[in-house]
């Protein structure tokens, strides 16, 4: 090099003398960095290292930005959601590879319900959505909802449902009649009147079962004006009934479980309930048999039709002709059952259990709970379980039992919410709400969202 | 023995067993007969890089193959080895990562992935700023719209 500057280090500056340092800091640029040069040249390969090493813990490098965006996605992927929100505000580059919606899928999952996941989403809004059922959980967790109370009956509700859009409450009465109404704004959209009912299901937010005193079952379609389907046979009151995408299952006190192909408006199978599981609490009671005959509950999931009667599950598999395929005896009597496909829970007196379905050989998981007084209710979805039960009054001159409502997380059992009600006669939840009905025509709502 | 080259020139001599826990290496050696005699030339990877790497496959050439992890992926890293192994500069880092991606060692890429994760959980806008030496190009207005879009995520 031409322009060189040669210094003679050894005799114009001792190493350890900071003078050295400082005259080099007070060089213009280019000789600065013709001694740095010239420094570096004269090293040796362990020397280049070390320089090498001290410099690099110098450097901070933008190792999201740098690195292949397949890397940077692999290491973003890796992040808990609340460090990916506070990456996204570093930079304008860290943003567009934080809102990755791929990234956001991942975390959806987390608190969502499989159907949330794999209904029709559209890609860019998985962080919009992440968001909101980050606020439904904290909702939860803070027990931060909107509470309102509806009175749109003049008869005791006898089953209410909220959709799965969390747009409409259906609503079913004792006035007989079935009332769908919108939920931001309370407007009536659409009533049908129809018989006294027993019982109701509802499959797809869209047809609505419901089982009469008047022995029939009625299929409406609450999306259309059609005219109600009409099914008769039954020879007493349809206590129990339930709807899946094929069949419906209906039971009644004249000890026959019927399945109907609703689509094709026939009945494919009757199921009769052998005489034993019948009134064994009362086998010297003539005169209560007959209230005895009628099934707790009854549910059609996947291939199985489950139903209770005393202390006794019944399984029948569809897929096998209907055959009756287990018969699980219970230490007490079973106030109420759900399912989740998987395991059948149900409510005993003061205890609940769970029981796999398949496997035989799975002992119950049993839930103690010295607080229930009574289970009447429970209800099970993918995340979980809801209970309505009674707990005696502190006052022990007025029997009075209070009424509680009560949300655990089904994985450990955790309280999510819990809250006293008055006068409940049915109860239903859904993804983001908590809903009753009472004996006065009025109910209550619980959301979340 | 397999010899290597570095992008510097440097050479290398490892066991085939060492060299199978990279993909490419191993893709490279089936392929060529003679790679005792001629090195393979490895021109993304600079020396003192090459030493980390060989140093990792040589410590983990034994170890079992790892069955898939059902669930969530996580960025936590379990063995000490790995943790101190990783214990350096970002410069290195950097150039590790990339030479991970480059030989196709996968546990190695993850491991330098997780590390960088680790780096960015639970630190502050500013301090992640200051730790990957990044410019903030967001005008104001931008960033009060982004602190807006993301405040749900802060009351706790």
């Amino acid at each position: 090099m031409d322009n060189t500057v040669n210094y003679n280090f050894t005799t114009k500056f001792n190493f350890n003398n900071k003078e050295f340092i400082y005259h080099i800091l007070n060089l213009n640029e280019k000789e600065r960095q013709n001694i740095y040069h010239e420094l570096i040249k004269n090293c040796g390969t362990k020397d280049r290292q070390f320089i090498k090493k001290e410099i690099n813990n110098y450097i901070h490098k933008d190792l999201i930005s740098s690195l292949p965006e397949e890397i940077s996605f692999n290491i973003l992927s890796l992040l808990d959601f609340k460090s990916l929100v506070v990456s996204s505000m570093v930079n304008k580059k860290w943003n567009r590879l934080c809102n990755n919606a791929e990234l956001w899928k991942q975390h959806c999952a987390l608190f969502s319900y499989e159907s949330e996941c794999n209904c029709s989403i559209k890609k860019s809004d998985y962080k919009h959505i992440f968001k909101k059922l980050y606020n439904r959980e904290n909702n939860f967790k803070k027990k931060r909802f909107k509470k309102q109370t509806l009175s749109y009956h003049s008869g005791k509700i006898m089953g209410v449902y909220v959709t799965n859009d969390n747009q409409n409450i259906i609503s079913l009465a004792f006035d007989r009649t079935i009332q769908i109404h919108e939920m931001s704004t309370c407007k009536l959209l659409q009533q049908f009147e129809t018989d006294t009912m027993k019982c109701s299901s509802l499959y797809n937010d869209e047809f609505l079962a419901i089982g009469t005193f008047s022995r029939t079952c009625i299929l409406f379609n609450i999306k259309t004006n059609n005219p109600p389907e009409i099914f008769t046979g039954h020879l007493n009151t349809v206590c129990v009934i339930d709807i899946n995408n094929k069949y419906m299952v209906s039971a009644s006190l004249d000890k026959y479980i019927f399945v109907w192909d609703w689509k094709l408006k026939k009945k494919v199978k009757e199921l009769l309930i052998p005489d034993e599981y019948y009134n064994r609490n009362n086998e010297h009671d003539e005169n209560t048999l007959f209230i005895n005959f009628s099934l707790t509950e009854l549910k059609i999931k996947n291939q199985f039709i489950i139903a209770t009667i005393h202390n006794y599950i019944l399984i029948w598999d569809i897929e096998k002709d209907f055959e009756l395929f287990r018969i699980i005896t219970l230490p007490e009597v079973i106030k109420s059952f759900d399912t989740d496909g998987y395991y059948i829970y149900a409510a005993q007196i003061q205890s609940y259990c769970a029981i796999s379905i398949l496997d035989q050989e799975e002992d119950f998981i049993v839930y103690e709970n010295k607080n229930m007084n009574v289970i009447y209710k429970i209800i099970v979805d993918e995340k979980r379980i809801a209970f309505w039960y009674s707990m005696p009054s502190n006052n022990s001159f007025i029997n009075l039992q209070r009424n509680l409502i009560k949300i655990i997380n089904k994985k450990n059992h955790q309280e999510l919410f819990k809250c006293e009600v008055q006068g409940i006669n049915t109860l239903n939840i859904n993804k983001n709400t908590i809903i009753y009905g009472d004996y006065y025509g009025s109910m209550t709502l619980y959301d979340f969202s | 023995m397999v010899k290597l080259t570095s992008s510097d020139g440097q050479e290398f001599t490892i066991s085939k067993e060492v060299a199978y826990q990279s993909v490419l290496l191993k893709n490279m050696i089936e392929d060529v007969l003679d790679s005792e005699e001629n090195p393979i030339p490895l021109p993304n990877v600079s020396g003192p890089i090459l030493v980390k790497v060989i140093e990792y496959a040589t410590h983990h050439k034994d170890d079992p193959v790892k069955p898939p992890v059902d669930g969530p992926r996580t960025s936590e890293i379990v063995d000490e080895w790995d943790k101190e192994f990783m214990n350096i500069d970002q410069g290195s880092l950097y150039e590790l990562i990339l030479a991970a991606n480059y030989l196709d060692i996968k546990d190695l890429l993850d491991l330098g992935c997780k590390t960088v994760a680790n780096m960015i959980k639970g630190k502050k806008v500013e301090e992640l700023r200051k730790l990957f030496n990044i410019q903030n190009d967001f005008t104001p207005e931008e960033e009060e719209q982004i602190k807006k879009e993301n405040a749900w995520c802060e009351e706790h």
